[in-house]
């Protein structure tokens, strides 16, 4: 195989071809030294450029809101009526409603303090008004986007080697945005009471806190700490279980009426 | 998310508060500052609330969310440059390398010497597209796919658009940054 070019020096550090392809230049990579230092060198230096951000204020998504408020039409360009409110569905809807309610009500008493236990075999979603429930399908719908970002992340520390010239300056810039929403997503998780996601989300903010704080070349140690760390708890595969589950949950509850179903992460 | 469609603003208002954040950033690494960011953040969900019929799940919320983000910022790029009388289009000079060839200002390049790793001015040099396309993968970790289908280009085009933003911002600071790497 001859030298990669400087396409496939940057493919192979975004890792984004198909795996056929990835393989073959990792390969190539493994046993040309010139190639390897040029990969090296190339990962350094995308790693590297940074662009730093002014970090939005805690209450910036409320300011937006107030600002766009004045600006928004009084209905919203998709007016319609849902199919759950249509005469012939309604009968069948309001029953399931009601069997759904009186199901969490005595999930409810029987749960009693279950928040406080996260990790809990049980379920502990508490749906108890709309605005709740459409709170909760937002959430999903973000934290599912929010997890493919983690993912990538926690990918590419675990496929780096350690060594004494890794810079992570790329990944912890991400890791610092991800942060601020992670800290948004897991409070809005446990104001809706749903304790697995809080709990996942609460595992991934202390990788991500870790991640942040560690200079941007940090030792072998340092980084096989972070990599121990992914590894041990399984975060990674958690992730991408919560990932997919929630985007597959995302779109059942979409596709049948709003009710969420039985939970289960 | 289905009260959201139906036009709900209280569910409507969790998204904006969801998302607000990861969208200024996102419009302030294509646009480079904070007014035009604003503005974007704001735009964005104006068109995401009128355009909520056209959301069909085929993609993640946040890359719809991201895809009229990043029209708007491209939309604006081609204006600010065309209002600086740079000729350029939402393509740009793609296939133009001369359009890093000019070495930055004395000013410029002691900030940037001095910030170490900051590529503000190289991005300059980037068509609307090149620059939206790397932002997206390179700063916010957006897969191929994901900016594929918020730019609405093919894989192969996204790949394109992000070497010829490699090449060029390492012709531009590559050298700077050769010391620190």
């Amino acid at each position: 195989m001859n030298h990669l070019t400087e396409d496939q020096f940057v493919l192979l550090y975004y890792g984004d071809a198909d795996q056929y392809e990835i393989t073959g230049l990792e390969d190539h990579v493994a046993i040309c030294s010139e190639c390897r230092k040029e990969a090296d060198r190339v990962r350094a230096w995308l790693g590297g450029i940074v662009a730093p951000v002014p970090e939005p204020s805690e209450h910036y998504g409320s300011d937006v809101w107030n600002r766009l408020v004045p600006l928004l039409p009084e209905k919203s360009a998709r007016p319609r009526t849902a199919w759950f409110l249509q005469p012939k569905w309604a009968m069948a809807v309001a029953m399931a409603a009601a069997v759904f309610a009186s199901f969490m009500i005595g999930r409810w008493f029987e749960r009693n303090t279950e928040i406080t236990r996260p990790n809990t075999a049980r379920q502990t979603t508490l749906v108890d008004s709309p605005e709740m429930a459409a709170r909760q399908r937002v959430l999903f719908a973000a934290v599912g986007d929010h997890l493919e970002r983690a993912q990538i992340v926690l990918v590419e520390i675990a496929n780096t080697n350690p060594s004494p010239a890794v810079d992570i300056s790329a990944q912890q810039d991400t890791a610092r945005g991800l942060l601020a929403d992670n800290r948004i997503y897991r409070q809005t998780a446990i104001q809706l009471r749903d304790a697995q996601i809080a709990t996942l989300l609460d595992e991934l903010e202390r990788l991500l806190v870790d991640m942040s704080h560690l200079p941007s070349m940090p030792s072998v140690s340092e980084f096989g700490d972070i990599r121990d760390q992914i590894e041990t708890q399984g975060l990674l595969f958690k992730v991408r279980i919560a990932g997919s589950e929630l985007r597959r949950r995302q779109q059942n509850t979409i596709g049948r009426s709003g009710l969420p179903g039985p939970r289960g992460l | 998310m289905a009260r959201v469609l139906a036009g709900d603003r209280d569910a409507f208002r969790v998204l904006v508060e969801l998302h607000s954040r990861s969208i200024f950033k996102l419009a302030y690494r294509i646009m480079g500052n904070d007014h035009d960011a604003d503005d974007v953040v704001q735009e964005t969900f104006l068109r995401s609330y009128a355009k909520l019929k056209d959301f069909h799940f085929e993609a993640g919320l946040r890359t719809w969310l991201y895809r009229i983000a990043s029209n708007y910022c491209m939309d604006l790029l081609v204006k600010r440059r065309q209002e600086a009388a740079v000729p350029m289009t939402a393509e740009g000079p793609d296939s133009a390398p001369d359009a890093v060839s000019s070495e930055p200002d004395p000013e410029r390049q002691a900030l940037s010497n001095e910030v170490g790793r900051t590529v503000d001015w190289a991005m300059e040099s980037l068509s609307a597209r090149e620059r939206t396309a790397f932002v997206m993968r390179h700063f916010h970790g957006c897969s191929i796919r994901e900016v594929g289908e918020a730019m609405k280009l093919s894989d192969g085009s996204v790949k394109q658009h992000i070497f010829r933003a490699v090449r060029k911002i390492r012709a531009a600071i590559g050298p700077l940054m050769m010391g620190t790497a």
